[in-house]
């Protein structure tokens, strides 16, 4: 039993599995259809801007992407992409010192959960498009409006998911908590806490996302700065490679953020490794 | 140590309809005793182990321990609970100091009685490990001394061995028992095993499904380190499942007495012969409670 037990431990100490996965990734052959997808919807649309003609409507994927590789070191893209990217940011903290406390209320207390669910719930129903008019006469336009949306966005995935994690919690490690002595300080900053701390990182990333997809919407409309004023600035240019080019560096730059939020959650609760 | 139970009730009230689990359940325990509530599933055993750590009222009765009235979860009692509930966000070695510190214990008095603990269970070298790491048995040794490092007076238990295979059951006993030798702070577990009951205890408390009503108190003289065989504890088994039918209302003692009590046992009895696992509304009831 000891023997085994050591294996196993061997296994999950941080450097074993992080190691196997790398070699995991390797060796796995399956990893690699990724490539065969992305290849072959390069092949429909190099087929479909041929068939076209017309590179207005339908640029070539090359010009896309040297389209791409010109904004990718263009100055003028990285100051208004960081720009973008620190209203996220800052709508991103917004929702998190909101969502946070709001959350760990209700997940704990079934009184202040019946007054706050009906709040949350219609609050929820209005589509965050139609906040967009409402925030710029509050905020005038500029950072205020995507700063809103952001926060707004966010605070729900935030609030949900804290809820979701403190209730996930099993009351044997409330009551074992009071057996061994703890005071209900303790049992918040030790039990509560760390206990709903996964949840919490899930509403991080949810609200990241959502906030990265609904921030160049707004900007759209709300701003004359940003990641979505560049790709309404490419679209009035008739810049179509351009506009496609962006839409090319959005995913990327979300897909960074969603992987740097997951690694950082892997190392944060390790110890829901199983 | 003294810790005496006097005529602990609990009903359970749904709205509609009444189940009283324990009526009038009584007994004490001493220092140093090892001490086993043995019943069948749904006899409300481990409502009355949740009473006594304080996590459930009891309807009526009281608990003392060493004549202080018991109301609340307390340091005093030490609860190992049946899938360990070891704070997996804390390594080994920061569930065992968490009872220390919030008892206030010195840092290097601390450190020193990790030591003492990590070498009683055998766990040197696992300080740095979170509880997903660890085998059964290593959990179970972990939740144990976790609970001994707050000085209990008393150490309850409920069903430490349920979550486990038949072999991984014996090992862990045997571990249990090497480990309380070695400790000697009173136990007392509940279980439903004849078997378990017999290896680890010094004194069996069988509870009726009837009511918790204790139908005996049976001490057993065996010697320690103890063996699974010999007469003296076939005997003990035989005695004690006889016992369990009886407590379930199928044995010849209940049926030869034929008050309404024996009835009413039999009634309910029929039924959870008939589906024997969790059947009693009590001890869904019970399992509701501490879900």
């Amino acid at each position: 039993m000891e023997e085994a037990a050591d294996k196993v431990s061997l296994y999950n100490t941080r450097g074993g599995w992080v190691s196997r996965d790398m070699l995991a990734s390797i060796t796995d052959r399956r990893r690699y259809t990724w490539i065969v997808s992305v290849l072959a919807l390069i092949g429909v649309w190099q087929a479909a801007a041929m068939l076209y003609g017309n590179t207005f409507i339908m640029p070539t994927p090359w010009m896309a992407i040297s389209a791409f590789g010109k904004d990718a070191i263009d100055p003028w893209i990285h100051e208004n992409l960081l720009l973008t990217i620190r209203r996220v940011m800052t709508g991103f903290g917004y929702a998190l010192v909101i969502g946070v406390p709001i959350g760990y209320l209700m997940g704990y207390s079934m009184t202040a959960r019946r007054y706050i669910d009906p709040l949350i719930d219609s609050l929820r129903q209005i589509p965050m498009m139609a906040w967009v008019p409402l925030t710029i006469v509050w905020f005038g336009l500029g950072d205020g409006p995507t700063v809103f949306l952001i926060a707004f966005v966010g605070v729900f995935a935030v609030i949900l998911n804290t809820t979701a994690g403190v209730e996930g919690i099993s009351k044997d490690y409330y009551n074992a908590a009071r057996s061994l002595g703890a005071k209900p300080w303790s049992i918040f900053a030790h039990v509560i806490v760390p206990g709903s701390f996964p949840g919490i990182l899930t509403g991080m990333r949810v609200a990241l996302g959502a906030g990265w997809m609904s921030v160049i919407c707004a900007e759209f409309v709300a701003t004359s700065a940003g990641f979505g004023f560049l790709m309404v600035d490419a679209q009035t240019r008739m810049e179509t490679d351009r506009l496609m080019g962006l839409m090319i560096m959005g995913a990327l730059v979300g897909f960074t953020i969603d992987r740097m939020l997951l690694l950082t959650s892997r190392v944060l609760a390790r110890w829901k490794v199983a | 140590m003294r810790l005496a139970m006097k005529n602990i009730s609990r009903v359970f009230d749904n709205g509609k309809t009444k189940h009283v689990v324990l009526e009038n359940v009584g007994f004490t325990i001493g220092t140093g005793e090892f001490v086993t509530l043995l019943g069948p599933s749904g006899c409300g055993k481990t409502t009355l182990l949740n009473i006594i750590a304080g996590f459930l009222p009891a309807t009526g009765g009281t608990i003392t321990l060493n004549d202080a009235l018991v109301t609340k979860p307390g340091p005093d009692r030490g609860f190992i609970f049946q899938d360990y509930a070891l704070f997996p966000w804390m390594k080994v070695k920061d569930n065992i100091l968490y009872p220390m510190k919030r008892l206030g214990v010195p840092k290097a008095e601390r450190e020193e009685r990790l030591g003492q603990l990590m070498a009683l269970a055998q766990l040197q070298g696992k300080e740095n490990l979170y509880p997903h790491q660890l085998s059964g048995g290593m959990k179970q040794r972990t939740a144990v001394i976790r609970a001994l490092a707050a000085r209990p007076q008393v150490l309850l238990m409920d069903e430490p061995f349920g979550a486990v295979d038949f072999q991984m059951r014996m090992i862990m006993q045997e571990e249990m028992e090497a480990l309380w030798l070695k400790d000697r702070t009173t136990v007392l577990m509940v279980t439903h095993d004849v078997e378990e009951a017999i290896y680890l205890s010094d004194r069996v408390i069988v509870m009726s499904s009837d009511r918790g009503r204790i139908l005996e108190d049976i001490r057993i003289d065996l010697p320690r380190p103890r063996q699974r065989k010999g007469d003296a504890y076939h005997h003990y088994e035989d005695r004690l499942i006889d016992l369990l039918k009886t407590a379930l209302g199928t044995g010849p003692a209940e049926e030869a007495r034929g008050d309404s009590r024996a009835t009413v046992a039999l009634a309910s009895a029929a039924q959870c012969a008939a589906e024997y696992t969790g059947c009693a509304p009590q001890e869904l009831a019970a399992m509701g409670e501490r879900a």
